[in-house]
């Protein structure tokens, strides 16, 4: 994206078989709501030659076959379906889920949370509180598959990453920074601070549907002993659903 | 037919890869699938095999393979590559068949013509799929063997072919091996790096550092020690096949098939999806340049490149005589030839 661009929403030409479209420039609930409306909107559409949509935090990028969806066409089509509302109050998606995600703050879950209180200037306890009652949302999902990133934090969670790589945290780490949460669906290395881990596994890959969250969806927390989460990570690990998602609305 | 394939010693990074899986960037996980896709058209073609069939992937040195069972049709594309059978020398891009304890001894890169040389059987590598493909993506560890690269040791099992047919047939060279240009657009955010930089891009020559593997090249640019401008990353947008991206430490990379599905890195240029196969076949430390094209070049370069693929089965040659019975096989000029962009720069 252009910086010199102030205009959003904005559609921007990436590569030849894909095509931007940013609502704006940061990280805001209002952004990505019209990133996850236009994303649906998209889908809804069916247009020939449109070969994937990818949701991100701030857009979506559509990728397309130009012998058979010309990049003028597809500039057309998506500026007439830009103009159809103000997408930055678009009404979130109905189908969007809620998932009570039960989570074990602390200890070799959650080696972080002491120096993520410290910096805060907060009791662990209220690291728990807040962060498991901030119900957050799905803003993207990233990094490695079903790794989901999850806000927005309140400002005093915008903390800084570490100034170094852990190597690799378990699957179900849940590490903040930046007021977000990522939730590791495989293990991976983070430069971000984890504080608790979900025995949730929120990728099967043996079994479809293959990936359980989906941009939109919303997450709370509820904190679980460390007892809870070895009897529902083998559950997990069992291939039993330990969580069933509700409505959101 | 019951055949099998058994890795007796491996290279450094051979995978089970097809066609990827594409369609779930959205859930974090991006296609994958060969780093050279003409190369596996081409394997499909000669062995008659369906488009989702497995084949092997090699990263500039195989191993030694052995057939198990059933006599069973292979063929090797992708980067030609020193190869023998039982001592004598194979060709590349010509279907062959190997006997129950035959050996197939896959060297290094002939000529530095490429990087990835692919192995293929006839009817495919049989692996459990694993999300719609059988492909490996290592970095998800997903596909493949639990994920993984191949080791020596390991006893692939072969699914059926497509025909009984032992047809020994033979493709040309492709002539996007060995080039020395890659061409780009400019992307979506080319702007923010300044005019200076993005003039470097296009006036300087690049070689493929050896920190490249699936996921992404890193480039060495030519004309000074100077690292690229870095930028600061921005808020993490989706990524793509092919992009140019310049990390924090100022060092460009061309993002590969195995890329992170978003990235906030600066991503200065796309490499046009025509020249992906090309841009993965570089060799390492091979000089090469970028160039500018138009929106209308690209998009013609890749139906192009389309139509060469599903030309492909119109362009078998079949030949007389079993290459398993030609001796000094290497004599009759059967992987020369090779259209070489590589004169000067």
């Amino acid at each position: 994206m252009s910086d010199t661009i102030s205009s959003f929403p904005n559609i921007v030409d990436a590569g030849d078989c894909g095509m931007m479209v940013l609502f704006g420039d940061q990280l805001s609930d209002a952004i990505n709501n019209a990133a996850h409306a236009f994303d649906q909107a998209l889908q809804q559409q069916g247009w020939r030659g449109v070969e994937e949509l990818i949701p991100s935090i701030r857009g979506v990028l559509v990728r397309f076959d130009p012998v058979r969806l010309s990049r003028h066409q597809l500039r057309s089509n998506i500026e007439d379906l830009l103009a159809q509302r103000d997408w930055l109050t678009a009404p979130a998606n109905p189908e969007r889920k809620l998932w009570r995600l039960p989570a074990h703050y602390g200890e070799e879950s959650g080696p972080d949370i002491e120096s993520v209180a410290a910096t805060m200037n907060l009791s662990v306890e209220e690291v728990v509180r807040q962060h498991s009652s901030t119900r957050t949302r799905v803003l993207m999902l990233g990094f490695t598959p079903g790794c989901a990133y999850l806000g927005s934090l309140p400002k005093i969670w915008d903390l800084p990453r570490l100034d170094y790589v852990k190597a690799e945290v378990p699957p179900g780490s849940l590490s903040v920074a930046v007021s977000q949460t990522v939730l590791f669906a495989i293990s991976a290395p983070t430069g971000w601070q984890t504080i608790a881990r979900t025995p949730f596994l929120s990728f099967s890959r043996n079994e479809a549907p293959y990936f359980h969250l989906s941009p939109g969806d919303e997450i709370v927390f509820e904190p679980i002993d460390n007892k809870e989460f070895e009897t529902l990570y083998w559950e997990s690990c069992q291939g039993k659903r330990i969580v069933a998602p509700e409505d959101a609305e | 037919m019951n055949s099998q394939l058994e890795i007796i010693s491996a290279g450094p990074a051979l995978s089970i890869q097809d066609f990827g899986r594409p369609g779930f960037c959205r859930f974090g996980l991006s296609k994958g699938g060969a780093m050279d896709l003409y190369a596996i058209a081409e394997g499909n073609a000669l062995l008659g095999n369906v488009d989702t069939a497995a084949s092997i992937e090699i990263a500039s040195f195989g191993g030694k393979f052995r057939a198990v069972g059933d006599e069973f049709m292979v063929a090797l594309t992708g980067a030609p590559m020193r190869s023998t059978v039982d001592g004598e020398a194979m060709p590349w891009r010509t279907s062959f068949s190997l006997k129950n304890g035959q050996v197939l001894d896959i060297g290094s890169v002939l000529d530095d013509k490429g990087t990835y040389g692919y192995l293929h059987v006839a009817g495919g590598i049989e692996v459990e799929p694993e999300i719609g493909s059988m492909g490996t993506h290592l970095r998800a560890g997903i596909g493949g063997i639990q994920g993984k690269i191949l080791e020596a040791g390991t006893l692939l099992n072969i699914a059926p072919a497509n025909t009984d047919k032992t047809v020994v047939q033979n493709l040309p060279p492709p002539n996007y091996l060995g080039t020395n240009r890659l061409r780009i657009l400019w992307g979506a955010q080319s702007e923010r790096f300044s005019a200076a930089t993005r003039e470097r891009l296009l006036h300087a020559s690049f070689s493929i550092s050896h920190r490249r593997d699936r996921m992404a090249m890193q480039l060495t640019p030519q004309d000074s020690d100077e690292p690229f401008e870095s930028l600061l990353s921005g808020l993490s947008d989706p990524v793509q096949d092919g992009e140019i991206q310049i990390t924090g430490d100022g060092v460009p990379a061309i993002v590969a098939r195995e890329h992170q599905p978003t990235g906030g890195y600066p991503r200065i240029a796309s490499v046009i999806s025509a020249d992906l196969a090309a841009a993965a076949q570089l060799p390492t430390g091979r000089v090469f340049k970028f160039e500018l094209v138009s929106y209308t070049e690209a998009v013609d370069a890749l139906i192009q490149w389309q139509n060469s693929i599903d030309q492909l089965t119109g362009l078998l040659q079949p030949m007389i005589r079993s290459p398993n019975d030609i001796d000094n096989l290497l004599g009759y000029n059967l992987i020369d030839g090779v259209i070489s962009a590589c004169d000067d720069i």
